[in-house]
């Protein structure tokens, strides 16, 4: 018994030991970051940095856990846990916890988790299990794309009727890039973002009335400043109010003055702009990127199609996160409420956040093994 | 299962490159992405951020200006005219309101609001937040200490507002002094113009709209004290930044007398009409117009219909008439006549003219005001019973212009004071004058009416005053004003010789004080003190011939053709200190309304200035 236990932590100890450790630094740079501008955001009835702190501590273990497990586990599974992520967001539409008008959240012990947040990652791992050994020539096939399209169009309903527009949007984007790098026809891309443009003005019929407001906002923010608009029109003040070099720590009055809304989740980012200004937001950036790069170049290095599809689908995901929120605060796309990795307050986006690079690291340190 | 997993091997290393170049194109898209990102923080941060800096502390500090005090004004002997009274007001900062009606619920909980009121603050409020967002409102509603210190304590759930301690501006005799002092009114785009800029956007600001307020606006106004607040976006205040005292207005002493000017304003018994006194070496005394309005209620906002009555009354009570009428001296020019005459050597104190009731020059007949003449008048006679017969042969040998020379320099035609919004300056003709606006040449007849103070004269009450101080005080120039520090020191001279004033003064003497003067009715009959002047029926229409032979009596024409009555005197006779003139519009004759009420208001003033005298 002993020795079992032994080598199941020699092993353990000896996976971690490969670990692509320039990663996980900058995971912890872009932690320490968000520590410095939850500190700055704390009040006397907030606690903000040290729940994150405690969330990140947590989700890096899960981290390790998850990149220690051979990848071809992760491959086996993936279907199931798509299907138990499918169910809990079944379920949350049943036994949900309503908060601001949609049902989101799923009340499990001590967190409240998110079915949708983890949804993008699962179906990203059960799109990269389907096309593992899928024929290029058979990837344009109706029949071959039936399953992956079913994959895709049922969380996206369900997440839809939450409703949650954004993280639905979400996981169609992501899915999609999935589709791209499994080399689904340029044509059908074509015709699918020609579908789109067709179709969008028709759905705007079906969204709901903060929906279409939030549109039209994002269209002309100036137009109502105090009522939808508002919040893109304090985070740009606070943004640009930031200057080059930012107003200095803790002083960030406009999210220090509750000019902004939620400024630890998803306006995070305006919080730190404000207080370390352009070459801040530069060395953030830079850091994102590094990441990205990093596992782009993790999934490069894959033997197996799973692997570089699941790495490349985790890269783009961050991608998304990144891009969205970022542009999102900056007012270049409609604030749909998707949270900046790692650095926004938030328990199931940092698990779900974590337990991917940990697929990452998994995939890096399993990369010479067949998944068969 | 087949399906779900296939398991063909065949493939697969196309497929690897397949999946590389794919992510190669989708890197390329993402590190666009981020180029772009990187762009617009570019663009906020460095190119947008002074814009973005100043809206920034917009948000965050309030800034609230404090009304200064205006300046008190102060009649001669120190006793207050217009002071300051304290209230308290709120201020609400529209823009940030967000959900009105549950504002102006919670404002509700502490002030009594009925339902109209609610309505209006809901108007104003929409209307601040489309026109003025940055600038607070003022509620123009009084509140008490009680309710400021409530809504004080509670700050922190009602808010948007902020209680201020104010001050409005109050007139201690609110109707005798209105015009002269003036009142104060909220600023239109005009005064914001012409306000000091720190001045610029205090709550409840009053500015000077007419009278000394207007005329002193910048001094009287003071500085605003400054607060900053900061605040968070739902407009609580955090903390005190700085604050500025502000600096209270100067005050203004003024030479005028409230006793005096009660006085007049008593006798002037809401007629039309206007009476100035002033010392002989210039110090406006009274200034009093009437009838008057009450100035207080502009401080506190008038409804629009008692400004309309006001407005369309035709007593005109919110014109100054004392500095802003202008008449026809009438008479009361007489002295002035003379005085040309002697001063140009056209006539000497014996010159003497038969009186038959009227005379023709040219073919024109002109009359005299008494039925079947005076007899042969000589100079004193003529201005003690007012001989037009006389004035009309001196001013045909005088000519109009040298007697403009004469009126002139007594201040005839040139403004009396410096910068008083409401006083004209009037008009005395002269040949040049008549050539150059209505270019035709200058008529005999038109210099012969001018020699009985008609035809295109026109003075106020206060240079008819002014002139009779420079009689009264021997012939010296003077500069009449309100203010008390400014210098009334008397240095130049007027006239060349000494004994043409002395005429005139005795002549003057008589026409109160002897029998047969047009006012010896009025004349101060106890006492030692004695004053005299001369009256003035200045004609507001010409008497047509066929009134003249009907003899209708000035009382039976309608209100607004009745003569002017005017009388202009000065006392005590023996040591003149003071100059009166009285004009009543449509008053009739000057002896029969003007002259009386110049009596009793002197006799006061003898009363109050010469207590050890018998008077």
């Amino acid at each position: 018994m002993y020795e079992i236990r032994k080598n199941i932590f020699r092993s353990f100890v000896g996976k971690l030991s490969q670990i692509d450790w320039l990663l996980i630094l900058s995971v912890l740079f872009i932690a320490g970051i968000s520590f410095l501008t939850l500190y700055s955001l704390d009040s006397d009835k907030t606690n903000y940095v040290e729940k994150h702190f405690l969330r990140f501590t947590l989700s890096i273990i899960i981290l390790f856990v998850v990149a220690s497990i051979n990848i071809k586990f992760w491959y086996k599974t993936s279907y199931w846990i798509y299907a138990l992520v499918l169910i809990s967001l079944l379920l949350v539409d049943f036994i949900g916890l309503v908060s601001k008008g949609s049902k989101r959240w799923l009340d499990v012990g001590p967190v409240n988790l998110q079915p949708s947040e983890v949804m993008k990652i699962a179906v990203i791992m059960a799109l990269a299990k389907y096309y593992q050994y899928l024929k290029t020539d058979d990837v344009d096939k109706p029949s071959k794309l039936a399953l992956p399209i079913a994959l895709i169009i049922l969380p996206f309903l369900i997440v839809v009727k939450q409703p949650d527009l954004g993280t639905a949007l979400f996981i169609l984007i992501v899915s999609i890039s999935i589709l791209w790098l499994a080399g689904l026809n340029l044509k059908i891309f074509t015709f699918g973002a020609l579908s789109i443009l067709v179709l969008a003005p028709l759905s705007i019929s079906f969204l709901k009335p903060y929906q279409k407001n939030r549109i039209l906002t994002f269209l002309d923010p100036d137009k109502d400043p105090t009522g939808a608009g508002y919040h893109v029109t304090q985070s740009k003040i606070a943004i640009g109010s930031g200057g080059f070099f930012g107003k200095g720590f803790m002083e960030g009055s406009q999210t220090k003055l509750a000019y902004l809304p939620e400024p630890h989740t998803d306006f995070i980012f305006t919080a730190f702009a404000e207080q370390f200004g352009f070459v801040g937001c530069l060395i953030l950036i830079l850091l994102f990127i590094f990441l990205i790069s990093r596992i782009n170049k993790i999934s490069n290095n894959s033997r197996s199609n799973f692997g570089r599809l699941l790495c490349f689908g985790i890269a783009f995901n961050f991608f998304a996160y990144v891009g969205i929120n970022i542009g999102m605060v900056t007012g270049i796309l409609p604030v749909v409420g998707v949270p900046i990795p790692i650095m926004s307050y938030g328990g199931t986006a940092m698990i779900t956040t974590m337990f991917s690079l940990g697929l990452v690291l998994s995939t890096y340190i399993h990369r010479d093994e067949n998944i068969l | 299962m087949e399906y779900f997993t296939p398991k063909s091997q065949r493939g697969l290393e196309s497929k690897k490159q397949t999946i590389s170049r794919r992510a190669f194109v989708l890197s390329v898209a993402k590190y666009g992405f981020f180029g772009l990102l990187i762009s617009r923080l570019t663009y906020l941060q460095i190119f947008k951020s002074k814009d973005f800096k100043f809206q920034s502390d917009r948000n965050r500090f309030r800034e609230i200006k404090e009304i200064p005090e205006r300046g008190i004004v102060y009649d001669i002997n120190n006793n207050i005219l217009a002071s300051n009274l304290q209230v308290y007001k709120i201020l609400v900062y529209t823009n940030e309101i967000k959900n009105l009606d549950e504002f102006l619920f919670q404002i509700g909980n502490y002030v009594k609001l009925d339902i109209l009121e609610v309505k209006k603050y809901k108007n104003q409020i929409l209307k601040q937040k489309r026109t003025n967002k940055y600038q607070p409102l003022v509620l123009d509603k009084s509140l008490d200490w009680k309710t400021i210190a409530r809504i004080n304590y509670n700050l922190n759930s009602i808010p948007y507002i902020q209680p201020i301690i104010s001050y409005e501006r109050t007139y201690n005799y609110s109707n005798q002094f209105s015009h002269i002092i003036g009142y104060v009114s909220e600023p239109d785009k005009k005064d914001l113009n012409n306000i000091s800029s720190n001045l610029l956007n205090t709550p409840n600001l009053k500015v000077g709209k007419s009278g000394l307020e207007k005329q002193f606006d910048r001094e009287i106004a003071g500085s605003p004290g400054i607060s900053v607040l900061e605040t968070d976006a739902r407009g609580r205040q955090l903390k005190l930044v700085s604050f500025n005292k502000g600096n209270s207005g100067k005050n203004i002493y003024t030479t005028l007398d409230k006793d005096i000017q009660i006085e007049a304003f008593k006798h002037l018994n809401e007629e039309s009409g206007s009476i100035v006194v002033m010392s002989t070496d210039g110090k406006i005394l009274c200034c009093v117009s009437s009838p008057s309005f009450d100035a207080n209620q502009f401080t506190y906002g008038m409804s629009s219909l008692n400004f309309d009555k006001l407005n369309k009354n035709p007593l005109k009570p919110l014109s100054n008439k004392a500095l802003s009428s202008l008449y026809p001296p009438g008479s009361t020019l007489k002295m002035i006549v003379a005085l040309s005459a002697l001063e140009n050597n056209i006539i000497n104190s014996n010159f003497k003219v038969r009186c038959r009731e009227k005379v023709d020059y040219h073919n024109q007949t002109y009359h005299c005001w008494k039925e079947h003449g005076h007899g042969v008048v000589d100079l004193k006679r003529a201005i003690k019973e007012s001989c037009d017969i006389y004035f009309y042969e001196v001013t045909r040998l005088l000519g109009v212009d040298r007697l403009y020379e004469t009126a002139n320099k007594f201040g005839f035609g040139s403004l009396v004071l410096d910068n008083f919004l409401e006083e004209k300056k009037g008009l005395f003709p002269n040949s040049k004058w008549k050539k150059k606006a209505l270019g035709k040449p200058w008529y005999l007849g038109e210099t012969i009416i001018t020699g009985i103070g008609q035809g295109y004269i026109q003075a106020t009450n206060l240079q008819i005053c002014k002139m009779v101080a420079q009689i009264a005080n021997g012939g010296y120039e003077i500069k009449p004003s309100f203010l008390k520090n400014d210098d009334y020191t008397l240095n130049n001279k007027i006239i060349k010789n000494d004994d043409h004033l002395k005429i005139i003064l005795e002549s003057m003497n008589a026409a109160t004080n002897e029998i047969r003067g047009t006012s010896y009715a009025s004349r101060i009959r106890k006492g030692d003190l004695l004053f005299c002047g001369k009256t003035g029926t200045s004609q507001v229409r010409k008497i047509t011939t066929d009134q003249r032979l009907r003899d209708i009596k000035n009382k039976d024409l309608p209100w607004e053709f009745r003569d002017h009555s005017l009388f202009t005197g000065f006392g005590p006779t023996n040591d003149p200190k003071f100059a009166i003139s009285v004009i009543i519009d449509h008053g009739g004759s000057g002896s029969a309304k003007a002259a009386p009420i110049a009596s009793k208001v002197m006799q006061f003033i003898f009363k109050k200035y010469y207590k050890n005298q018998n008077v």
